[in-house]
């Protein structure tokens, strides 16, 4: 089965309970591969967490780099292109969604933005304030997914 | 330093917006278009950059022939000149179509210091496009700004999102999309609003802007929506007769929907 990239949101130290729901929401799409991007030494105690959560496989890219953002989208747009995921998931949030964007524009993937539901085979936003829900599909391999919150519920692993 | 300003035309949030069911696109015909606030701000921004620096404000806009209203009040706050890209073929572009058309028509420019946007428009909220622009032409993304230094050939912000605040600083030439705390925008003058008749406004075809046919619009687009549908009506709730036990009907009703 193919694997599903997912960016880890972490704040000292801690995984954000987003990603805990990115890595369930993942489930229909394939199986999740956890991506830490952390400054070094501070990454590896981020695993026993993800792996709790459903987590098949952990990344962990530690750098020190200082530009902005930009070291996440380096790190996902290689393996991007070294593991050819089904998707990559990226939970809703300012810097997420700009992640998102520009490692879509990076990699040549459908961008399907604010997203509250992921299945097999098309996602669903909502737009104008939710008069509307929206399916969508990319049309390319490897879409790029930045996901609202609430579109899983949290696992506790393999289901 | 020679400015870009972003703008995008958009239904007015005050106006009711539709989505045609055929194929999910915005039905511009049935809404208000108005200039974005946010680039209103972005302009503003701009203006006060080039007033204490010196240097041009070029408005570049994508969208149809009537978003030439929008750009024609952004020229009319004081910007210079405008680029309209509005080519049919655009029609129904995913935004990282828009993103490339952008970054194409912005890398044909001569001598551009500073790109500015607006962090996300009302209607679309994709709120990365400027980002993505920034990563085609690989400019620093100074995003969410709520405050702009400019020090010789460095750029200071201070971003300001839900996540927090923080300093960025880069190099010039760079990339800044602006929050709504940035500024309040000044309103036309009756001799901008003059002045902005005048102002020339270039309208490439793709062809000119160096855009692939092959490569643009709903066609070509990397994501396609499937599906439209309107939020159902909201449906009656449900009514308790009170013959003195009206509280425990309620606290019965709220503890079924696991509410207390």
């Amino acid at each position: 089965m193919a694997e599903v990239l997912i960016l880890v949101d972490h704040l000292d130290g801690q995984v954000k309970k987003s990603t805990y729901e990115l890595l369930a929401a993942a489930r229909p799409l394939g199986e999740p591969s956890a991506v830490v991007v952390a400054p070094p030494g501070t990454a590896g105690k981020l695993a026993d967490a993800l792996t709790q959560h459903g987590a098949e496989k952990i990344y962990l890219a530690e750098t020190d780099r200082t530009d902005f953002l930009t070291p996440e989208v380096d790190v996902l747009a290689a393996l991007v292109e070294s593991a050819s995921p089904a998707a990559v998931l990226i939970a809703v949030s300012a810097d997420g969604q700009e992640i998102a964007g520009r490692l879509a524009v990076r990699t040549g993937s459908g961008l399907l933005s604010e997203v509250v539901e992921i299945g097999p085979e098309s996602v669903t936003h909502s737009a104008f304030g939710g008069a509307y829900r929206v399916e969508a599909v990319a049309n390319t391999p490897h879409p790029v997914i930045t996901v609202r919150s609430g579109a899983a519920e949290i696992g506790s692993g393999r289901s | 330093m020679n400015i870009v300003v972003l703008v995008k035309q958009v239904p007015d949030t005050y106006s009711e917006r539709t989505l045609r069911a055929a194929d999910g696109i915005l039905d511009r015909a049935a809404t208000d278009p108005v200039l974005d606030e946010i680039n209103e701000r972005a302009v503003e921004a701009a203006l006060q950059l080039t007033e204490a620096h010196g240097g041009e404000v070029t408005v570049v806009c994508m969208g149809p022939a009537s978003a030439a209203d929008s750009i024609r009040k952004a020229l009319s706050m004081g910007a210079d000149r405008a680029v309209h890209l509005s080519d049919d073929a655009l029609a129904g572009s995913c935004a990282v179509q828009t993103a490339r058309a952008l970054a194409q028509v912005i890398g044909g420019l001569d001598h551009v210091d500073l790109v500015l946007a607006g962090n996300g428009a009302s209607d679309g909220r994709v709120s990365a496009v400027p980002a993505m622009v920034a990563d085609v032409l690989d400019l620093p993304a100074l995003t969410h700004a709520r405050q702009i230094t400019v020090d010789g050939t460095t750029v200071t912000v201070r971003r300001e999102t839900d996540r927090g605040a923080v300093g960025l600083t880069a190099e010039l030439p760079a990339l800044i999309s602006v929050s709504e705390k940035i500024n309040e925008p000044r309103y036309p003058s009756f001799k901008g609003i003059m002045a902005a008749k005048k102002k020339p406004v270039t309208q490439p075809s793709i062809a000119a802007a160096g855009i692939a046919a092959a490569e643009a619009g709903l066609a070509s687009a990397l994501t396609t929506v499937t599906s439209v549908v309107p939020r159902p009506p909201k449906s009656a709730g449900q009514k308790l007769t009170d013959d003195g036990d009206g509280g425990a009907q309620i606290a019965v009703y709220l503890a079924a929907q696991k509410l207390i």
